[in-house]
């Protein structure tokens, strides 16, 4: 194989990764205000793929343009999910929610089974399939818009958690929520915003997982097992872990199915996965909890 | 709670149209889930399974008593006991990860089963398909059949969805002695033990899917012909058998084998594999491809500015819908491989349409497999009628005697129950897929356009 096999490939590699951060950033989010492992993530995305699709299809709406429109409707339903679901069922027992969002994949999937068609889709853009070169490297145009728009998102969600009090109050509520409550933050509410967050930076992946791969209610499962797998390996709640991890993953499968049976892709990331966690067990940026019993 | 779960998971071939069903599939996944009540109540999607049989018995009573033949053999019921109806059984895959595909042969056996009753029945009597539902699992339908020649002791038997499936019932169906009719277990393994009581009921088995595109190609002038070809493919049984069958007749013709992998069901990004492709300099491409891989691999080629000069991909291209709205005009030049056309000309096909659309309004593109379930159904029909006889071994002798006219052609088979036709080459043209070979084809409204023109 030769070098320009191998820079193509790192190159869709991290534009891939730019993605999956994106995608995995909700996920990371939600955890670590809450302890909440949301399986119904993945779904949320794909319903919004949904949406954005029907957005395109019907009213011919771009997909990178209907972000706009996902992540306000999803912040609204997740903190409306958030208030009246998850918030009585998390003072009871925090595993239920694990359950109670696995339940919540089921119905996603039924839904959109039941309003879609359980037949693949894809988002068919004008520059879908268009691409540029540098020297003999392509670098398709809608991966890098893809990766931008990612960037752009995480990006505004890294300020808003650093320079801004409702960033600090999460961060607050991340570490320790008893502490935080002791120093005057709206527990409740923030972690009710921190969810809807969460959810809207989820729908904000939708677009782009229907602009660059097929769809179809099933998929969730492929992708909930990559982000959790990016999760954890980044630290759970750790969202510069989540970037990191999602580059790894990003580039892992790309370089790996140029020079590698492609059985092996999935299984490099995974055996970096697990080499990161024998030696560090909190993942690569995550911090080491301590509960009382 | 694994059964209804795995439905979700998988992929299964490309004829997923009935989103509701689906739903009750997942349900029934949500009651497990709950994990009240999944043993003691009865699945949604098993209640529908059981209702699927029990609405032909009903039409088939229904007509009994409307006809109402007399008890003792006549010229027209030749075989006793004329009051009670044939069944005929099945272990299908109703939900599960081949839920979808096994839910439309079984559309097609009960598209069949119906005219038959309409007509007076078989040999003066009524026909009752008696189905199971296996959650595509191999051996839940190998116990089923067990049950269905032992307990019930049906008639006669049809075939499930898949050679997954096909190949372990074969042999309950072989030792019990029973025709084993099916239409959707076309794999070399299904044929590897060398039954003679299988009969294969599509134009030809699946290692063949392929040849008229290999054909296609091996008659192009020496000069335009291609030299190389790569074969990206999905992990799974037909796919394989398809892409090493195209493989070795083009190995030997001189063309190159320069990339040749295997990906998992799971693979959701192709564009390294693209890059791989296109690194390989392949002038052509065969894509062992079963559903939304279709759809990826050819966004990857075009993303990455890779231009072959002919894609055959083995599954994908034909759900039309779907394949066009994700791809637009890059569906142009793309060939693929089916058994059946709805516009077929075979004869009895316009009829076979109008019934099922009459049965079934609500499915507007009819499966290749409800084609498959109801070729079975005309397969033991004319056995039946050419025996005067629901006698399993007169009718395994009288299928390696004779050919049977279907709507997916005429088919024959050889002593261990292989067809031995040809399948059709599609190609997309101006957005719509046409029938562009084999030659001499009735089917055939349009010619082979090659080079691909880019994507």
């Amino acid at each position: 194989m030769n070098a320009h096999l191998l820079i193509q490939a790192v190159v869709l590699g991290l534009l891939a990764g730019g993605v999956y951060a994106l995608m995995a950033s909700g996920l990371t989010l939600i955890f670590g205000v809450m302890r909440v492992v949301n399986v119904a993530h993945a779904a949320m995305i794909l319903t919004a793929a949904y949406v954005s699709w029907v957005l395109f299809t019907t009213f011919g709406l771009d997909p990178i343009a209907s972000i706009l429109v996902v992540m306000p409707a999803f912040f609204v339903g997740g903190a409306l999910g958030q208030r009246f679901v998850l918030r009585h069922l998390g003072d009871r027992d925090m595993t239920l929610t694990v359950l109670v969002s696995f339940g919540i994949a089921i119905i996603l999937e039924g839904l959109q089974g039941s309003i879609w068609s359980s037949n693949f889709q894809a988002i068919n853009t004008s520059y879908a399939q268009s691409s540029f070169a540098i020297g003999d490297v392509y670098v398709p145009l809608v991966r890098l818009i893809a990766a931008g728009a990612a960037l752009v998102v995480l990006g505004g969600l890294f300020l808003l958690l650093t320079r801004s009090n409702l960033g600090r109050a999460i961060r607050a509520t991340t570490q320790d929520p008893r502490t935080a409550a002791l120093v005057g933050v709206n527990v409740e509410q923030v972690t009710m915003i921190a969810f809807a967050i969460g959810v809207s930076v989820a729908a904000a992946g939708g677009p782009l997982l229907g602009v660059l791969f097929s769809f179809y209610p099933a998929t969730q499962w492929l992708w909930i097992g990559k982000l959790l797998a990016i999760v954890v390996l980044g630290g759970m709640g750790s969202l510069r872990g989540t970037f990191v991890a999602a580059m790894i993953l990003g580039l892992a499968e790309q370089i790996a199915a140029v020079y590698l049976p492609l059985d092996w892709a999935p299984l490099v990331f995974l055996m970096v996965l697990f080499g990161v966690l024998i030696v560090r067990p909190q993942g690569l940026f995550g911090s080491v909890a301590r509960e009382s019993l | 709670m694994i059964a209804g779960v795995s439905a979700t998971i998988e992929v299964s071939r490309q004829q997923w149209q009935d989103g509701y069903r689906r739903f009750q599939a997942l349900a029934a996944g949500s009651v497990a889930l709950a994990g009240c009540a999944g043993a003691a109540t009865p699945s949604p999607a098993a209640s529908a399974a059981a209702s699927v049989a029990a609405s032909v018995a009903a039409s088939a009573a229904a007509s009994a008593a409307s006809s109402a033949p007399s008890a003792s053999p006549s010229a027209a019921c030749p075989i006793a006991p004329c009051d009670q109806p044939i069944v005929i059984g099945v272990s299908q895959a109703l939900t599960g990860d081949k839920a979808d595909p096994g839910t439309a042969i079984e559309q097609g056996y009960e598209v069949w089963a119906k005219e038959v009753n309409d007509a007076g029945g078989l040999l003066g009597r009524q026909v009752v398909i008696k189905s199971y539902d296996n959650q595509s699992l191999a051996d839940t339908a190998v116990s089923q059949m067990e049950r269905l020649a032992t307990v019930d002791k049906v008639d006669l038997m049809f075939g499930p969805f898949s050679s997954v499936l096909t190949g372990p019932t074969s042999a309950v169906a072989a030792k019990y002695k029973y025709a084993y009719i099916e239409g959707a277990g076309g794999s070399p393994s299904v044929f590897s033990r060398n039954f003679t009581n299988i009969f294969f009921v599509q134009p030809a088995t699946a290692d063949h899917q392929a040849d008229p595109f290999v054909q296609y190609i091996l008659s192009l002038p020496a000069d335009q012909r291609p030299k190389s070809a790569a074969y990206p493919q999905q992990d799974d049984p037909f796919v394989s058998a398809t892409e090493d069958g195209a493989q070795a007749t083009l190995e030997a013709a001189g063309i190159k084998t320069v990339y040749k992998q295997v990906y998992p069901p799971t693979q959701t990004d192709f564009s390294a594999i693209a890059a791989a492709v296109k690194a390989s300099g392949a002038e052509i491409v065969l894509g062992g491809t079963i559903g939304n891989d279709s759809i990826s691999q050819v966004q990857a080629y075009a993303s990455i500015n890779y231009q072959p000069t002919a894609v055959y991909m083995t599954s994908g291209p034909s759900t039309v819908g779907p394949f066009k709205q994700a791809l637009g005009s890059k569906v142009n030049g793309i060939f693929t491989g089916d058994g059946w056309v709805q516009t077929s000309k075979a004869p009895g096909n316009d009829k076979f349409v109008a019934e099922f659309h009459a049965l079934f309004p609500k499915v507007t593109d009819i499966g290749t497999e409800s084609a498959e379930g109801y070729s079975v159904g005309q397969v033991l029909q004319a056995a039946v009628l050419g025996t005067q006889s629901i006698d399993n071994a007169k009718i395994i002798d009288w299928l390696h005697a004779n050919k049977v006219q279907t709507v997916q052609g005429l088919i024959g088979w050889d002593p261990i129950g292989r067809p031995n036709g040809s399948f059709l080459l599609e190609q997309y043209q101006n957005d719509k897929l046409l029938v562009v070979g084999p030659a001499n084809d009735p089917n055939k409204n349009g010619d082979p356009v090659y080079p691909k023109p880019n994507w």
